[in-house]
């Protein structure tokens, strides 16, 4: 990396023995980036030091004559060359016991009862500081918990007031309502009142507390140590940043996710998103059996599959014409495979027309301006090495902290750049936190947002706009062109320097045209101003408003800004909408087929009916016309799908397919990575991975008797003999890997419990001799095996003393760098086809036109709905997490003050809302702030996908009596089922970790039945 | 030291006689008068704001900065570090110019903003001197604030005032009220071009924020815990910007340095650090009460000549030199001058200057436990010695005094003593804490044993036994008759 080289490294003795630091950093990550054991509670690798807990103390010399020292804080203290402490001098050692002695004054004694055991940082710290004796005779201080919603447990009792929660919380993640109360030893974390946490970030309490006070509460519900889990390296598929996770598990069922250190990605953060998200895998909603063969009576049905019936079945169909739809949630193999069955020429994306050209200018920008520079935009912050760090950013209509909140929680810390800068002139380090905090005050990088609805970086950006999708399509190419014009503008509008125009103030109330245009022209000179004076402009934007035209508008403005040589270097920051968006981009061509094209064929067939094969596709973006004509058009539609959604229930064969956590294969993220994720624990049948269905279907329906796949490697195998690049870079990245660890790496921490008691109640036989015959040869079922770090695909964060996620530092090549076996970056090498290549905009807007034609149905008067879920509901697998569903308070409708007085609408009133063949309910909301033509929809029933459509006025009505009646029932409805999913599903969780049999780790190939176990005498 | 109100212009002109012959040698409290402290027009008969005239219209802010260098004035809030160094850290005063190249920094060409702080949050135990100068003669603080400010080129001043100091509140507010009249506060003060705005903040009240960037952090509204140093916050203060905070009585000396010249403020007190003092003397003395004296007067002097020695035929067991946070000394230091190296020399510090004395009649563990206790309160929570240590001694005290204690509870105070020493802590609120603690179980051990080996505290018990003992003479007495 570019990064280390720029590093100073200096000698330093610790206990008179020299090592190597870095300059960047204090003291004691110098002293862990030497793995050198030192505990700390307060100092937090990506947040810096404040130095409140006073447990990193260590002992300063002057010189090797000195013997005496004096007491410093390591985490406060930079590193000078030649410089001299000790860590094992008995005056450090002792205050360092001292310390914990004194928090353990308060601190309960419930360790057994405590979620945190087994990993809790405190424990260890106390452990390493040979605290094992309690002096302290005195009564320990109580507190009142809270309740802080759904998702994350608070008990205060167990704070040690090491203050990280408060940092991580307001400082870092820029929440507000949550706090510190109280001072002396009765300190208070928590909220004003009782109440849901408002962060999508909360989750990351979980971690950065280094004891029990926040917990994760469905990980508690259905708990287990973390030495008894089973964990897996895996890939966050609730959007397209591609956060690297380590899921847990434990009979057979998910228990929770933490985050997996990834340098460049996600660093020591997740979304909650993410983090709770994989609830949805244990959803009464997912499909446990195949649907629409006949299956022999008897038979049950779970833990089973008969080949034999299924190849039987599916000769029947071999007659028909096979389109295969693949999907941007599917792994990148398994679109791939479909692609292959299928033939190119009958291979589709599941796009729409408007997809298909919204999907070719996303790829035609990152072939154009590669993303792979933006590696760790977060990292650099941290590092803090020199390296030109984003002067400006600038969002385009993409409403990240919606559509990927932890891109969101990045930006947040690029806005601290200037103040990292302000804090370099009077030498303040950067991870001196607070001191930068007290110096910088409010210092923020600039800021511009030009977004289709209020925004949460609106009341901080230098200038923030809401307008229509058209409107940000024109501004843009204002912008461009004044860019274009004359870079010296700046002349004309210096009077206009520090002038902030808020959101509040950015569309009037009045809605006078003039005063709007006025205020785009401040923004737009103000913009031009900043982009013509900033070194390294971050613009983001995505693909949520659906518009070929914004992205087309973007290019412009990127090729100006690229153009002009003013040691420019604009980098570009798309998201995409779904976890392997950009790996489908692979697959798109001139030859792939829209929607539109798929209905088109099926109807037009004469001589061979056209069947579908769908892999992981709701199609809830098509219209209800477009899903009835593809229902009626095509013969036989299978499905292959995880959890039951509209294209499940229309289709004639279900196949159920493993869920992210039970299957294996590569996500593409924003940037183009392509990255592995692993199963936790292998599908019960007749649940299969994808490839493996599709795999069976390539012999028993298509024909292909070259494919026989039993793993995945077999199917990268395939491809590389194919002469496919990207199967060739990930087979090799994977021998890497087995080469580091021959043995496999163990999905379990070493201290494994009762390692032949995990199955006791069905079998004193260790499981192992079943689970290590489905060994992939990278990860054991197992304590045994290779330690996890000797891995680049790290299945948990432990080391040897240090069993919480702390750990991370032993594994990491120094404090916050790579991990010391990192994988090489898989990058997914996208280009155009020749039939787009070098071409002139206008042709390219025309082919794409000719190849995928928008039908444009667009009424002037017609109003524009926008999509304003909350974070926790703009996926569709979340949606069924009955957590997330109680989260939600919903449906509303926020219209603009106009036409509330149109149509003599109040607050509060219940709306009618007539779309695409339904009505659906929502409470009104007036928002003064929102452009004329637009209403922003929250509408649990809503597919999120579906974005930025027209609507006509006459389609918004109030609702009668009746129907208020109805709708409030439905709201009630909805909160009492996702109660009931909510315990139901524990119950069954529950039920099932005492009876599942054993054979249901079956090895993956093996279609044998046997659910009985291997008899024990 | 009452002050007679002076009810007509005559007795008046007399009272400003008799003070302004002190001039010279009390200068803090020459014009004192706590009944009816003077008005802008009297404190200009006075001779007041005549040292802010001198320094506005005869000084640069450079000149002021090397007068009070000179004169040698040490901080009087407790630490006494040397005034004209702590200023001397502004950038204004170093010719340093901080610059960013980013298009919205406002400020970037301009000069960068100072401030200058009072601090007035007066909450030491056993310390009520700058109360004495704030409520006696306000316009004193506020010349010396102009003065301070110009110096550090502040345009913003603020008052931070312990929040029980009512009256202070309101006869400060009063004198800046008249300052703003009379153009000694607002725009272009005197037509010297220089601006000052002065606020008064009443603090909310918590001992930590006489600790000087805790103090800051509560101005801002923050959380009143002690921020890291450095950056220190002549570099990196209020608001980020650079500030000086001095105390109430360290300021009060400046318009006298201005008007007298430095040779005369060192001559106050010429074997001593310069200048005079606030000494005051509360606990088991006679005489309670606050003086101003030459820096360096002995212990003795001050217990027997000005507080009247010891109440009511107790003997001396003890004293805390400068507030609740100073080691204890005793009888045999009763001859070391009150300043800041003789008291250090001796084992404790000059803190404040207010004597705290303990007689043998009263328990010196409940008065470390007394003593504990408001520390334990006042913690700010931050840091782990002083947020858990403070409260553990005093559990561990709070045993020993009720008879409860152990020998081995001793070992354990000493280990907390050494716990929440000086470079463990985030601030100097713990150690002040174990000044006291530590000093005492050093100089009275004896009744710390005696506290464990009796199983009570062996003062009250004499004291009950006495009581008996007059009950039972008393009964006898009866019998008999």
């Amino acid at each position: 990396m570019a990064n280390n080289q720029k590093d100073k490294k200096i000698t330093i003795y610790i206990d008179d023995v020299p090592y190597q630091v870095s300059t960047d950093n204090n003291l004691l990550a110098g002293v862990l980036s030497n793995k050198l054991n030192l505990p700390y509670f307060c100092w937090h690798p990506s947040m810096g030091s404040v130095g409140a807990c006073r447990q990193c103390a260590v002992t300063q010399y002057m010189d090797e004559n000195d013997t005496r020292g004096r007491m410093v804080m390591s985490c406060m203290t930079p590193v000078t060359d030649g410089m001299r402490i000790g860590l094992k001098d008995s005056a450090s050692t002792k205050f360092r016991e001292q310390v914990i002695a004194a928090m353990m004054t308060n601190h309960p004694h419930d360790c057994p009862v405590c979620a945190e055991g087994g990993e809790c940082h405190l424990q260890d710290m106390t452990v390493m500081t040979g605290h094992s004796s309690r002096q302290y005779k005195g009564e320990k201080r109580t507190f009142t918990n809270q309740y802080l919603g759904e998702l994350v447990g608070h008990e205060m009792n167990r704070c040690i007031t090491c203050y990280r929660c408060v940092r991580f919380y307001k400082d870092y993640a820029g929440g507000k309502d949550f706090d510190v109360f109280g001072s002396r030893n009765q300190v208070y974390f928590g909220r004003q009142k009782d109440g849901a946490l408002e962060s999508s970030f909360s989750g990351n309490l979980v971690e950065v507390c280094p004891t029990g006070v926040f917990t994760n509460k469905l990980f508690s519900a259905h708990y287990t140590r973390k030495w008894d889990l089973q964990s897996a390296p895996s890939v966050c598929a609730h959007c397209s940043i591609g956060c690297n996770t380590s899921v847990g598990e434990r009979y057979g069922s998910v228990r929770r996710v933490m985050n997996r250190y990834n340098h460049n990605i996600n660093g020591y953060f997740l979304c909650d998103r993410g983090r709770f998200g994989i609830g949805f895998v244990n959803s009464s909603k997912r499909i446990k059996s195949v649907k629409g063969i006949n299956t022999k009576v008897g038979e049950p049905s779970i833990g089973m599959f008969n080949e034999k019936s299924f190849a039987k079945e599916m000769a029947q169909h071999r007659g028909e014409h096979f389109i295969g739809i693949g999907s941007a949630r599917a792994s990148f193999e398994a679109n791939r495979l479909l692609k292959y069955l299928v033939g190119k020429e009958n291979f589709s994306l599941g796009y729409t027309n408007q997809e298909m050209q919204l999907a070719l200018r996303h790829k035609q920008l990152l072939t154009q301006y590669p993303q792979q520079s933006l590696a760790g935009i977060e990292n650099r912050v941290q590092h803090g090495n020199g390296e030109k760090e984003h002067d400006l950013v600038f969002i385009i209509g993409e409403l990240v902290e919606q559509t990927a909140p932890r891109l969101s929680l990045t930006i947040k810390q690029v806005l601290r750049n200037a103040a990292l800068d302000k804090a370099d002139s009077i030498g303040v380090k950067h991870w001196q936190d607070s001191a930068v905090r007290t110096y910088a005050g409010n210092t923020s990088t600039p800021l511009f947002s030009l977004q289709a609805q209020p925004s949460e970086f609106d009341q901080n950006a230098n200038g923030a706009l809401v307008l229509s999708p058209q409107q940000i399509i024109n501004c843009l190419t204002r912008l461009t062109n004044m860019l274009k014009d004359d870079f010296a503008i700046s002349d004309t509008v210096v009077m206009l320097s520090g002038q902030i125009i808020s959101a509040t103030e950015s569309v009037g109330s009045d809605n006078s045209d003039v005063k709007s245009s006025n205020h785009e022209d401040t923004f737009l000179l103000l913009l031009a101003r900043a982009l013509s004076q900033a070194k390294m402009p971050l613009i983001v934007t995505g693909l949520s408003l659906k518009s070929p035209a914004l992205l087309a508008a973007i290019d412009d403005l990127m090729a100006c800004l690229s153009q002009q040589s003013h040691g420019f270097s604009p980098e570009l920051t798309i998201v995409a909408p779904e976890c392997n968006s950009v790996g489908n981009l692979h697959f798109l061509s001139e030859c792939a087929l829209s929607i539109e094209q798929v209905i088109e064929q099926c109807a037009s067939s004469r001589d061979v009916p056209t069947s579908l094969v769908i892999l992981e596709q709701d199609l809830a973006q098509l219209s209800n016309k477009q899903s009835q004509q593809l229902r009626q058009h095509c013969k036989t539609m299978i499905v292959l799908d995880h959890t039951h959604n509209d294209s499940t229930q229309m289709s004639d064969i279900v196949l159920p397919v493993a869920a992210v956590s039970e299957s294996n294969g590569h996500f593409v993220n924003f940037q183009g990575r392509l990255q592995r994720f692993y199963s936790v624990h292998i599908p019960v049948k007749p649940i299969m991975e994808n490839w493996h269905w599709l795999s069976l279907l390539a012999k028993h329906l298509f024909n292909h008797h070259e494919i026989n796949f039993n793993s995945l490697e077999q199917l990268q195998s395939f491809f590389a003999k194919h002469g496919e690049p990207w199967a060739l870079q990930v087979l090799t990245c994977q021998r890497e890997q087995k080469n580091q660890t021959s043995n496999g790496v163990s999905r379990q921490t070493h201290r494994a419990s009762g390692r032949t008691a995990e199955m006791a109640n069905q079998s004193v036989h260790e499981v192992k001799t079943y689970l290590e015959r489905s060994q992939n040869g990278v990860l054991n079922y197992s304590m045994e095996g290779s330690d996890a770090r000797n891995s680049s695909n790290m299945p948990h964060a432990w080391s040897p003393e240090w069993n919480s996620n702390q750990s991370i530092f032993q594994h990491q090549q120094e404090v916050n760098g790579e991990l010391i076996n990192a994988a090489n970056e898989n990058l997914l090498n996208l280009s155009l086809s020749v039939y787009f290549d070098e071409s002139p905009q206008v042709s390219v807007t025309e082919k794409l036109d000719k190849l995928w034609p928008i039908l444009s149905i667009e009424e002037p008067e017609n109003l524009i709905a926008i999509q304003s879920l909350p974070w926790f509901l703009a996926d569709q697998q979340t949606r069924c997490l009955p957590e997330f569903i109680l989260m939600f308070s919903g449906n509303t409708v926020s219209i603009p003050t106009g036409i509330a007085e149109q149509k003599n609408i109040q607050p509060h009133d219940v709306l009618k809302l007539f779309i695409d063949g339904h009505d659906l309910f929502a409470k009104a909301k007036i928002n003064m702030k929102q452009p004329d033509n637009t209403i922003l929809v929250s509408l649990f029933d809503l597919p999120h996908t579906k974005n930025n459509f027209s609507l006509a006025l006459d389609s918004i009505s109030k609702a009668t009596n009746d129907e208020i009646a109805d709708f409030q029932q439905g709201e009630l409805n909805r909160v009492q089922a996702a109660q009931q999913e909510k315990s139901d599903i524990l119950v069954r969780l529950k039920k099932q970790d005492k009876t599942i049999p054993i054979a249901f780790y079956d090895i993956a190939g093996d279609f044998d039945v046997d659910n009985t176990g291997e008899g024990n005498g | 030291m009452t002050n007679t109100t002076p009810n007509d212009s005559s007795s008046s002109e007399n009272w400003l006689e008799q003070a302004l012959a002190q001039a010279l040698t009390k200068p803090l409290t020459h014009l004192i008068n706590l009944e009816n402290p003077l008005d802008f027009n009297g404190y200009i008969k006075a001779g007041g704001y005549m040292g802010a005239t001198k320094a506005l219209k005869e000084f640069s802010p450079k000149g002021v900065l090397e007068l009070v260098s000179d004169s040698g004035l040490k901080g009087r809030g407790g630490a006494g570090f040397p005034t004209g160094m702590k200023w001397s850290c502004v950038p204004a005063l170093q010719e340093k110019k901080i610059s960013t190249d980013s298009p919205f920094n406002q400020n970037a060409n301009e000069h960068e903003n100072s401030y200058l702080i009072c601090n007035g949050d007066e909450m030491e135990p056993g310390t009520f001197k700058d109360r004495y100068l704030l409520e006696g003669v306000p316009h004193q603080l506020i010349e010396a604030m102009i003065i301070a400010s110009y110096t550090i080129s502040a345009n913003k001043a603020y008052i931070f005032l312990r929040g029980e100091y009512f009256l202070a509140a309101e006869r400060l507010q009063h004198a800046i009220d008249e300052a703003y009249e009379n153009k000694w506060l607002g725009e272009n003060i005197q037509g010297t071009n220089y601006q000052l705005d002065l606020y008064l903040h009443t603090s909310a009240g918590r001992y930590i924020c006489g600790e000087e960037t805790a103090l800051i952090n509560a101005l801002e509204g923050k959380r009143a815990t002690p921020r890291a140093k450095p950056p220190f916050p002549q570099v990196s203060g209020l608001f980020g910007k650079p500030t000086v905070v001095n105390n109430v009585e360290t300021l009060c000396n400046l318009p006298h340095i201005l008007k007298h010249g430095s040779a005369w403020f060192k001559d106050l007190s010429p074997d001593s650090d310069p200048g005079t003092k606030m000494y005051a003397a509360c606990g088991q003395v006679k005489n309670p009460g606050v003086w101003e004296l030459p820096m360096g007067v002995t212990i003795r002097e001050l217990l027997y000549d000005y507080a009247g020695g010891m109440k009511d035929g107790a003997n001396l067991k003890g004293l805390l030199p400068g507030g609740a946070s100073t080691d204890f000394l005793t009888e045999k230091h009763l001859d070391t001058p009150m300043d800041f190296d003789s008291i250090g020399k001796a084992g404790s510090r000059l803190g404040t200057g207010g004597l705290i004395v303990l007689g043998d009649k009263h328990c010196p563990v409940a008065m470390v436990l007394n003593l504990l206790q408001f520390f334990a309160q006042e913690s700010c929570g931050w840091c782990t010695p002083c947020r858990d240590g403070t409260p553990w001694a005093v559990e561990i005290l709070t045993r020993i005094e009720q008879g409860q204690g152990s020998h081995e509870d001793l070992t354990q105070l000493n280990e907390l003593c050494d716990f929440m020493w000086l470079g463990k802590t985030h601030c100097a609120l713990a150690p002040g804490a174990v000044e006291p603690l530590k000093s005492a179980m050093r100089y009275f051990k004896y009744d710390f044993e005696q506290h464990i080996e009796q199983g009570c505290c062996p003062i009250e018990a004499n004291k009950q036994n006495h009581q008996e003992q007059l009950v039972s003479n008393k009964k006898e007495a009866n019998h008999g008759e």
